[in-house]
């Protein structure tokens, strides 16, 4: 079966998380960091999810009143994916499904 | 001025409570996710912007059109494992029928996988014991059977149960091809 190379949208959200692998991302900032509306970027970050390269978690917020916030990062799986992604030409060879495992 | 901020305010809301509402049962963490974050945005036309976009994301977002879509692809499955068996006796074609519903069910919804072989798999000796205890029967049928034979092919439920299970790992192959 032929592999679909990752969309441009998603290559954008994987490098973003992948340039601070370590901090938290709220949906927001990283909307504004890879200008993409609210319609793409969830899609894709249900998707990453879902792969299990992307891991999520609640954030009580500083001030009092607000909701909590659902933050985001690579999970390690995420991350040697997005780094292979990294590595990879925009139009040549995708990570192998292995990288996912 | 007041006007134009109430509605925006207002239609954001509504946008916003559409996408929750639509999300919410296939979802519930990503819409809170997504109604949350609006909180931290500080202009109006910004929130109009996000929940518009949430709205447009409830839709698109993976699995969560098959709530509406399943209970009708099941019903018709259904209705076409009943008409192939009411139009041609048990064999290899009402076999063939039932993996095929299978498979497609199974892709369609994974989760349901149980639910999906029991209803098509039921089909057959459902029509035969209704034949049985209506003595309405297509023509090709001459002779009437007893229910004992009619149970015999509640064993169709395994076939749909290996059908649906096939079509869940297909369409789960499917789908990882496509999240990226």
């Amino acid at each position: 079966m032929r592999k679909r190379a990752p969309s441009r949208q998603s290559r954008a959200i994987l490098e973003a998380l992948l340039t601070q692998p370590l901090d938290w991302q709220y949906g927001y900032e990283l909307s504004k960091r890879v200008e993409l509306s609210s319609g793409t970027l969830y899609p894709v970050l249900i998707r990453l999810h879902d792969r299990g390269l992307l891991e999520a978690k609640w954030v009580e917020a500083e001030r009092a009143g607000r909701p909590p916030r659902h933050a985001y990062r690579l999970t390690p799986g995420g991350l040697a994916f997005a780094r292979a992604l990294n590595d990879a030409p925009v139009s040549g060879a995708t990570p192998s499904d292995e990288v996912l495992a | 001025m007041t006007i134009a901020f109430g509605s925006k305010h207002r239609l954001a809301d509504l946008l916003m409570g559409h996408a929750t509402a639509r999300l919410h049962r296939a979802r519930p963490e990503w819409a809170d996710a997504m109604a949350n974050e609006r909180a931290f945005l500080s202009a109006d036309d910004e929130r109009l912007r996000w929940s518009a976009g949430c709205a447009v994301a409830s839709y698109r977002a993976p699995h969560t059109f098959d709530w509406a879509v399943y209970p009708a692809a099941l019903f018709a499955c259904v209705m076409v494992v009943i008409a192939y068996q009411w139009s041609a006796d048990e064999g290899l074609g009402t076999l063939t029928v039932i993996a095929l519903t299978g498979l497609l069910l199974g892709m369609l919804r994974p989760e349901r996988n149980l639910i999906s072989s029991v209803a098509i798999g039921l089909v057959v000796s459902a029509v035969n014991g209704f034949e049985t205890i209506s003595g309405i029967r297509p023509a090709y049928e001459i002779r009437a059977h007893d229910l004992m034979h009619d149970a015999k092919w509640l064993l169709f439920i395994a076939p749909a149960l290996i059908a649906c299970v096939i079509g869940d790992c297909v369409g789960r192959k499917l789908r990882s091809v496509r999240a990226a």
